[in-house]
C-alpha cells in the first residue's frame, strides 16, 4: 500500500487544537502554566516547528543512535582508557558527569510541561520527542558514569550532586529551577531551549566531542554526539516560539527573558567549560583557548540568531565580552582552592609550558595570574599546607550561586553588588546577576547560599569538616589536585622573562 | 563584643571573600585580619607597606584607630583593604 509523505499528513496529524467541551481553555491552559505572555491559541497556531519527525522515524533514528553509543562503550571497556587517561581529562569527565546528568532529568521535566501546557501544537509535538531525548540523556550518563564508579566514588557525583547541599549543586539547581521547572511553557522555551541549549550547550557539546576523540575517549565521544545530536533538534522549539512572540507584540517581554537566561547560562558555562579548556585539558589537545571558543562559537552564533529573530544584543553585552577574558581565570584560581568542596579533582594547569600558553592566549597572563600561582607554587615547595586551602569561604552570588572574581593586580578590580530587601542583604557577583534580582525580587528572596547557610548557624559544627559533610563530601569524594602538586615543584623562569614582550598588550586587556 | 561578617577584597586580589571581624576591632586589625585570607595564600607580602580600609568604592581611608562598632557597618559591608599611596581602583 502507497503511504502520503511526511510533508502531506504532518501538519494535520500534529495539529491537536481539540475544542474543548468540559472544561475552558484557560483551565487547559492556565497562565502560569502555558503562557506568561498571554497569547491566546489562536495566535500560536502560527508556530512553525523547524525540524520535522514523525514518531516512527524517531524511534528509528534513537534507537540507531542508543546501539552506536553502546556498542562502542562496550568495543572499548577493555582498552582500559579510564586508566590512561591524563588526570586533567579524568576531572573533566568527572565534573561533567556531576553537572549534567541530573540537569538533563530536570530538562526532562520542563519538555514534558512544554508537551503539555505548551498551547502551540507544535511545540507540544516538538517538545514529547525533546522530553524522551532528555531521558535518554539523563540514563546513557549515568551509565557511562557508573562503568567506573569502583575506580573512584567521585564518579557517584552524577547521581548526588542535585540532591545534595553541595555549593555547587546550590548554583546549579537554582539556574536550573528557575529557566525550567520555575517558569510556564512559553518562557522556559525561550529560557532552556533557546537561551542554554541553542546558546551554550549543544555548541559545547560538539566541541567536547572532538575534544574527547582528539584525546582518544572515543567512548565519550561518542556518547556526548549522541546527545548533541537529539540537542540540536530539540533546542529549535525556542526560536519558533520567538517568533511568534515577536509577531504578536511581545518583544520587550521576550527580550528580557533572553537576556535573563543568558546571563544565567553565562554564569555557569564559564565557571566549567572555562577552567576544563584553559587548565585541565592536556597542553599536547588543546587547540583553541575557552575565550577563542566562546567568541567563535557562542558569541557569532548568538549574535546571529537574536539578529535573525530581530532581538537585541542584551544591555549587559560589552560587559559580558569583556568577562571573556577573565573569569575563567578568577574562576579556576577559586576552584582549585576550594577543590576539597569539589567531585573532581582540579588541576593546576600552570607548568612552564602551560603558562606560556597562557601567555600566548591572554596577553598579560603571568603577570596577572601567574604571579599569584607563583605564592601557591613556593607554599607548595615549602610545605606550608595550611596555606593551600582557605581558611575562610569566598562570598557567593545569591542568583548565580558562584563566588566573586575580577582581574588581579588592577587594585580592586573585583566589586560587590547588593541589594537590601526585607530582612536581609542579598549579594551579588555583577551588575547583570543584581539586575535580575531586581526584576523580581519576590521571586528570589529566601534564597540562601552556603555562605547565607553558615552566617545563619544551619551548619553544624561550622567547621570545614562540618561544613564538608553538609555538602555531602566524604573522604574519598573530596577533590584534590589533580596532579598531586607536580605543576608546583615545576622550575619557572624569572617572572621578567615570562612576561617580556607582553606588557603593552597586557594593558589593554 | 559580637562578630560581624564583612564582604572583602584585597588590593591586587580577584576574589571577594567573607571575614568575620570583631566589632570592637579597629581598623588596623581589621586589615591584618583581612590580609591573613589572600597575603601569603596568593598574595606576596609587602611588609614595607601600610595596610589601610575604606568603603568599597570610596576615596577616603578610614581612621587606623577607628573601631568596627563605630563605624555603622552592617553585615554583608563590603570594605576594600588597600596598601596607602596606592593608586585609586579601575572599577569593574
Amino acid at each position: 500500500m502507497a503511504t502520503l509523505n511526511r510533508a502531506d499528513w504532518y501538519d494535520i496529524a500534529r495539529d491537536t487544537n481539540w475544542t474543548p467541551r468540559y472544561a475552558s481553555v484557560e483551565e487547559i491552559f492556565p497562565d502560569e502554566m502555558s503562557d506568561a505572555f498571554g497569547l491566546t491559541v489562536e495566535q500560536w497556531e502560527a508556530y512553525d516547528e523547524p525540524f520535522k519527525i514523525s514518531y516512527r522515524e524517531y524511534v528509528a533514528v534513537q534507537s540507531k543512535k542508543d546501539a552506536d553509543a553502546y556498542s562502542v562503550k562496550a568495543a572499548l571497556a577493555r582498552a582500559n582508557f579510564f586508566d590512561k587517561a591524563a588526570p586533567g581529562w579524568i576531572s573533566i569527565l568527572k565534573m561533567h558527569y556531576g553537572a549534567i546528568c541530573l540537569a538533563e532529568y530536570i530538562a526532562v521535566l520542563g519538555e514534558a510541561k512544554m508537551a503539555r501546557f505548551g498551547k502551540a501544537p507544535g511545540m507540544r509535538n516538538m517538545a514529547t520527542f525533546g522530553s524522551l531525548d532528555e531521558m535518554r540523556h539523563t540514563q546513557i550518563q549515568l551509565y557511562f558514569a557508573h562503568e567506573n564508579i569502583h575506580k573512584s566514588r567521585q564518579l557517584d557525583w552524577g547521581l548526588k550532586t542535585y540532591h545534595t547541599q553541595n555549593w555547587a549543586g546550590i548554583a546549579g539547581r537554582a539556574m536550573l529551577d528557575d529557566v525550567i521547572l520555575g517558569r510556564d511553557a512559553a518562557t522556559m522555551s525561550i529560557m532552556l531551549t533557546f537561551a542554554l541549549e541553542q546558546g551554550f550547550t549543544n555548541l559545547q557539546f560538539l566541541g567536547l566531542a572532538a575534544d574527547a576523540a582528539k584525546m582518544g575517549d572515543y567512548s565519550f565521544s561518542n556518547l556526548i554526539s549522541s546527545v548533541q545530536t537529539d540537542e540540536a533538534r530539540h533546542a529549535q522549539i525556542g526560536t519558533a516560539a520567538l517568533k511568534v512572540l515577536i509577531a504578536n507584540g511581545k518583544k520587550a517581554q521576550a527580550q528580557q527573558a533572553v537576556e535573563i537566561a543568558f546571563w544565567r547560562n553565562w554564569r555557569l558555562f564559564f565557571s566549567l567549560t572555562g577552567p576544563a579548556i584553559d587548565y585541565l585539558t592536556p597542553l599536547e589537545h588543546r587547540h583553541q583557548s575557552f575565550k577563542e571558543f566562546v567568541h567563535e562559537f557562542i558569541v557569532a552564533q548568538f549574535e546571529r540568531a537574536i539578529e535573525d529573530l530581530g532581538l537585541d544584543r542584551p544591555w549587559y553585552w560589552d560587559f559580558f565580552l569583556d568577562t571573556t577574558n577573565y573569569y575563567q581565570h578568577s574562576g579556576h584560581l577559586e576552584l582549585w582552592f576550594l577543590r576539597q568542596t569539589l567531585w573532581w579533582n582540579p588541576a593546576g594547569g600552570v607548568t612552564p609550558a602551560e603558562r606560556a600558553w597562557l601567555e600566548e592566549k591572554y596577553p598579560g597572563w603571568n603577570q596577572r595570574w601567574g604571579r599569584l600561582w607563583d605564592v601557591i607554587a613556593d607554599n607548595v615547595q615549602h610545605g606550608r599546607q595550611d596555606k593551600l586551602f582557605p581558611a575562610t569561604v569566598p562570598m557567593l552570588c545569591n542568583i548565580c550561586g558562584l563566588s566573586i572574581g575580577g582581574i588581579p593586580g588592577q587594585g580592586h578590580h573585583v566589586k560587590g553588588h547588593w541589594t537590601d530587601y526585607g530582612e536581609r542583604r542579598y549579594y551579588f557577583c555583577s551588575a547583570p546577576c543584581k539586575w535580575i534580582f531586581d526584576i523580581e525580587q519576590q521571586r528570589y528572596a529566601g534564597h540562601k547560599s552556603i555562605v547565607d547557610r553558615l552566617l545563619a548557624g544551619d551548619i553544624q559544627p561550622g567547621t570545614i569538616d562540618g561544613t564538608l559533610e553538609y555538602m555531602g563530601l566524604f573522604p574519598g569524594e573530596r577533590g584534590d589536585d589533580a596532579d598531586d602538586y607536580a605543576w608546583a615543584r615545576s622550575a619557572l623562569p624569572p617572572m621578567n622573562d615570562r612576561s617580556a614582550g607582553h606588557a603593552d598588550a597586557a594593558a589593554g586587556l | 563584643m559580637q562578630t560581624l561578617p564583612l564582604v572583602c577584597s584585597f588590593e591586587d586580589g580577584c576574589i571577594l571573600t567573607l571575614v568575620p571581624v570583631d566589632t570592637g576591632a579597629t581598623m588596623d586589625e581589621v586589615a591584618r585580619n583581612v590580609a591573613e585570607h589572600f597575603v601569603g595564600r596568593m598574595l606576596p607580602p609587602q611588609p614595607s607597606k601600610v595596610m589601610r580600609v575604606r568603603l568599597q568604592g570610596g576615596s577616603a581611608f578610614l581612621p587606623r584607630q577607628l573601631r568596627v562598632e563605630e563605624a555603622g557597618w552592617q553585615p554583608l559591608t563590603t570594605i576594600e583593604i588597600a596598601y596607602e599611596n596606592a593608586a585609586p581602583a579601575a572599577n569593574a
